[in-house]
């Protein structure tokens, strides 16, 4: 038993009996004592009431709506309520059901003294209803402290100007958080009052203790994952543009079922191998490692499995968005070569006016306090697939223009350059600096000014446009990704906590035979220290492993939406894997120090 | 031939403010000879159990000294302690101790690999315990897959493949029905037979009973001890009972 009930819980649950208002002193009572399993619960509760209050504010935001790109925010965040409300939901049960199998033997124990099952998930129900009510109170708090914050923040990334914005927390996000948590909490309580119900007093005594039933067809299943995730691996490689994005989702599941196979099947399949050659097996430092890790597989695998899931997908959310946002000014840049350009008519094959556009831009930009830059200094003329301007050039080609102008032409490509712009066929390009808003007024007036001097069908467009709506819309999409990548970690962290402390109660009860039996306390230590170590590497090594099989199918998928830098997308699918594998082993290591604090108190002999 | 001695053992327990001290265990002497089967007895907070944790060196006496085979168990650095406890003792506990991530056979044999015996030498002596234990259709078996008297032979099991020099068991029909610690003291009783030396501390009279020396112990002291000598079980069974009531009702010592 991790901990005595305290000798008041004894009293209380006799009292408890006679008056009903016990039961609240007696959850609360039990709340303060299993601090270690509720204070992460209640952390849980409030990230997820956080993150759930937050999306929903945004998403009813008045705000939002007056956003460039609004409507794509707005759509995105919706699609998020929706993954969010699940997920909290499944999340709240599995963390729930993981909390009542450790206590099963507490409340066995409280029916020994005489509390009726029916009592007991009365308790449970106050102690549930306490910390959620707790959970969701602060949760909101934060929501709304970190709200404005997080606001600025997606308005900052999405380089938009917050005049007129404001972010105002519409009253169906405090109604929507509280009616999701309160479906939670009667969930919770119609589940575990049903378990406690259906199991006796002496088979909850006997609690953690029942053995798992041998998993079977394991070969079969071991393979299904081997060749699922082959198979989806060697497609991600091959896909193109088009197909990357229709397989995305079937190749996701195909991924997800593979790990799972994998994780559990496989890895037992392995032990078992390990196990059945005597001579790994019965050595000293593999012995109890891998029996150990035997065990734990076959109770984890699924929570393993979900872990390495959930950091896949923080991994590739993280690594798109990133590549997205970094690749704005790329792909704002492939269709502008340049700051600006005019497009202009022309007649037979010949070159555009480019002594009119540069006659009329310079008194117009000096009236917009925009600065023209020489053109040389702009990225390539290269990129547009036109000849080298000063290379093979077979004619010297001068007419109607100024003197000042010469005309290269290559073929059929006509080439110019004068101080401030660069003329290629039918387009004039030039550079541009200045405040964003004054260049756009600038390229406006440049193209009013264009039509009204013989050039009607005259089009002027420049960078600053492209850049803008590019930042509105990657600037959301890294907003959410980041958003989310703390949700997902958040969740992974308590996972991965919740399993530390249920192992190390477990394992307590280890230690102390082992030594009993003569095994030395730093053998005891070194031999649970691997196997923890790798239980824990191995989600970390095959999210990893995911993320960078699938690299190129996401360079490909980024590539529809105008990122041809395939480049940026792998150097933010290494960063963000490094990043995750940081905060990943970080995470361990602390956790893993609740761990060695529960175990410790069966080294001392 | 001696095999143990006890000097003068007093073990003091302090409470954990210090303030008040208990008295576990006051100026025990005693001397297990080669082959003997003793059974310590006496109410609960005797001190019997602490008595037996000592001599297992999972306990320190506050005063006086362990011997085995003449070797002093002070003279031992904690660091052997482990593997002076793995090579010499062998422990039978109440409540099993096994592994539940372990199979019968390896947790009969996870001493063994502690003590890096080669496989081929594991099996050779796994085979000759499990037998005599009966219990060689269950190796396979995990602990929650077997009898409470399934487990407590495995138990035996993992405590004399060692080949100990002392086998000592904590209550160890405490968790067994009757049928089930009739055959375990059966088999302690043939064990002893072939040579093994055991020490059990135990409640029930009729556990003792098939011990060759009884012990009894009340408030820290050894109050008295009986010998079998050639009295069959059920004599050896009343003399014990009558011997336990005095101890009961606070008598004089009877030598």
């Amino acid at each position: 038993m991790s901990k005595a009930i305290s000798p008041d819980a004894g009293r209380l649950a006799a009292r408890a009996k006679r008056g009903g208002s016990l039961y609240f002193r007696l959850a609360l009572a039990n709340v303060k004592r299993s601090r270690e399993i509720y204070i992460p619960y209640f952390l849980a509760v409030m990230i997820m009431t956080a993150v759930y209050f937050l999306t929903l504010a945004m998403l009813f935001s008045p705000g939002l709506a007056h956003m460039p790109n609004g409507e794509t925010t707005r759509a995105v965040f919706t699609m998020c309520i929706v993954l969010i409300t699940l997920f909290c939901f499944f999340f709240m049960l599995y963390i729930n059901a993981f909390l009542t199998k450790r206590r099963k033997r507490e409340f066995g124990l409280y029916s020994v003294l005489g509390l009726s099952n029916a009592h007991v998930a009365r308790v449970l129900g106050w102690e549930t209803l306490l910390v959620i009510a707790a959970g969701v109170l602060c949760g909101m708090a934060a929501g709304l402290l970190l709200g404005r914050l997080l606001f600025m923040l997606l308005l900052t990334m999405m380089q938009a100007a917050a005049e007129g914005i404001r972010f105002i927390v519409p009253g169906v996000a405090f109604f929507g958080t509280v009616a999701l948590f309160f479906i939670i909490f009667a969930a919770v309580y119609v589940m575990n009052s049903l378990r406690i119900r259906l199991t006796s007093a002496m088979d909850m005594l006997k609690g953690e203790k029942a053995g798992e039933p041998h998993a079977r067809l394991l070969a079969p299943r071991a393979i299904l994952g081997v060749a699922l995730l082959a198979g989806a691996y060697s497609l991600a490689q091959i896909l193109s543009e088009v197909t990357a994005a229709l397989f995305f989702f079937p190749l996701a599941v195909a991924v997800i079922i593979a790990t799972y196979l994998l994780f559990h099947a496989g890895s037992i399949m392995l032990l078992r191998v390990l196990r059945n050659n005597k001579r790994v097996y019965y050595r000293q430092e593999n012995f109890v490692a891998i029996s150990g890790m035997f065990h734990r597989m076959r109770q984890n695998a699924r929570g393993l499995a979900g872990i390495c899931v959930f950091c896949t997908m923080l991994v590739v959310t993280v690594a798109c968005t990133s590549a997205l946002y970094m690749g704005a000014e790329s792909s704002a840049r492939l269709n502008m070569p340049y700051d600006a350009q005019a497009v202009l008519e022309t007649k037979e094959g010949r070159p555009a006016d480019i002594e009119a556009v540069n006659t009329l831009m310079i008194p117009l930009a000096a009236r917009h306090g925009v600065k023209l830059q020489p053109a040389t200094t702009a990225p390539v003329v290269e990129v547009t697939a036109a000849p080298q301007p000063y290379g093979d050039a077979d004619a010297l080609f001068s007419d109607s223009f100024s003197e000042r102008f010469t005309i290269w032409r290559d073929a059929d490509t006509y080439f110019a350059q004068s101080a401030n712009a660069i003329l290629l066929d039918d387009r004039v390009y030039f550079n541009l600096t200045g405040d964003t808003e004054k260049c756009i007024a600038f390229a406006k007036a440049l193209q009013t000014a264009l039509r009204q001097n013989g050039h009607e069908s005259a089009f002027v467009t420049t960078i600053f446009e492209s850049r803008r709506e590019n930042y509105a819309l990657f600037g959301g999409l890294l907003f959410l990704g980041v958003f989310f990548a703390v949700l997902f970690l958040a969740m992974a962290v308590l996972m991965i906590y919740f399993k530390q402390i249920t192992e190390g109660y477990e394992d307590r009860e280890r230690f102390q035979i082992m030594q009993k039996v003569g095994m030395r306390d730093d053998e005891v230590m070194a031999a649970i220290n691997r196997q923890i170590l790798w239980v824990f590497l191995l989600p970390l090594a095959m999210t990893l492993c995911h993320a960078l099989a699938v690299k190129n199918m996401l360079v490909s998928i980024l590539g529809v939406f105008g990122m041809v830098n395939g480049d940026i997308a792998l150097y933010c699918t290494l960063a963000a894997c490094f990043v995750f594998a940081a905060v990943y082993l970080f995470v361990y290591k602390r956790t893993a120090k609740v761990y060695y604090r529960i175990t410790k108190s069966a080294r001392a002999v | 031939m001696e095999l143990l001695r006890l000097e003068q053992i007093t073990r003091i327990f302090n409470t954990r403010l210090g303030l008040k001290q208990c008295v576990a265990l006051k100026n025990i002497g005693l001397e297990v000879g080669q082959g003997e089967f003793v059974a310590i007895m006496g109410p609960s907070g005797s001190g019997k159990s602490t008595l037996l944790n000592i001599i297992a060196s999972l306990d320190k006496p506050t005063s006086g000294d362990v011997y085995l085979q003449g070797k002093s168990f002070r003279a031992i650095k904690d660091r052997d302690l482990f593997a002076f406890r793995r090579d010499n003792l062998g422990f039978v506990f109440q409540d099993f101790n096994l592994l539940d991530t372990f199979s019968l056979r390896d947790n009969i044999l996870l001493p063994l690999v502690l003590a890096k015996t080669p496989p081929a030498e594991m099996e050779a002596r796994l085979e000759p315990v499990a037998e005599k234990l009966d219990i060689t259709g269950l190796l396979h078996k995990f602990p929650c897959e077997v009898s409470g008297g399934e487990r407590q032979r495995a138990a035996v099991g993992r405590a004399i493949i060692t080949r100990p020099k002392l086998l000592l068991a904590d209550e160890p029909t405490g968790a067994l029905d009757s049928r089930a610690s009739a055959r375990l003291l059966k088999l302690f009783a043939a064990l002893n037979g072939q040579g093994h030396t055991l020490l059990m501390v135990t409640h029930s009279a009729l556990a003792a009973s098939h011990a060759g020396r009884v012990l009894f112990i009340r408030d820290g002291m050894i109050h008295s001890q009986i010998y079998r000598g050639e009295s069959p079980n059920r004599s050896f069974y009343e003399r014990i009972v009558m011997n336990l009531s005095v101890l009961e009702e606070g008598g004089e010592r009877v030598v």
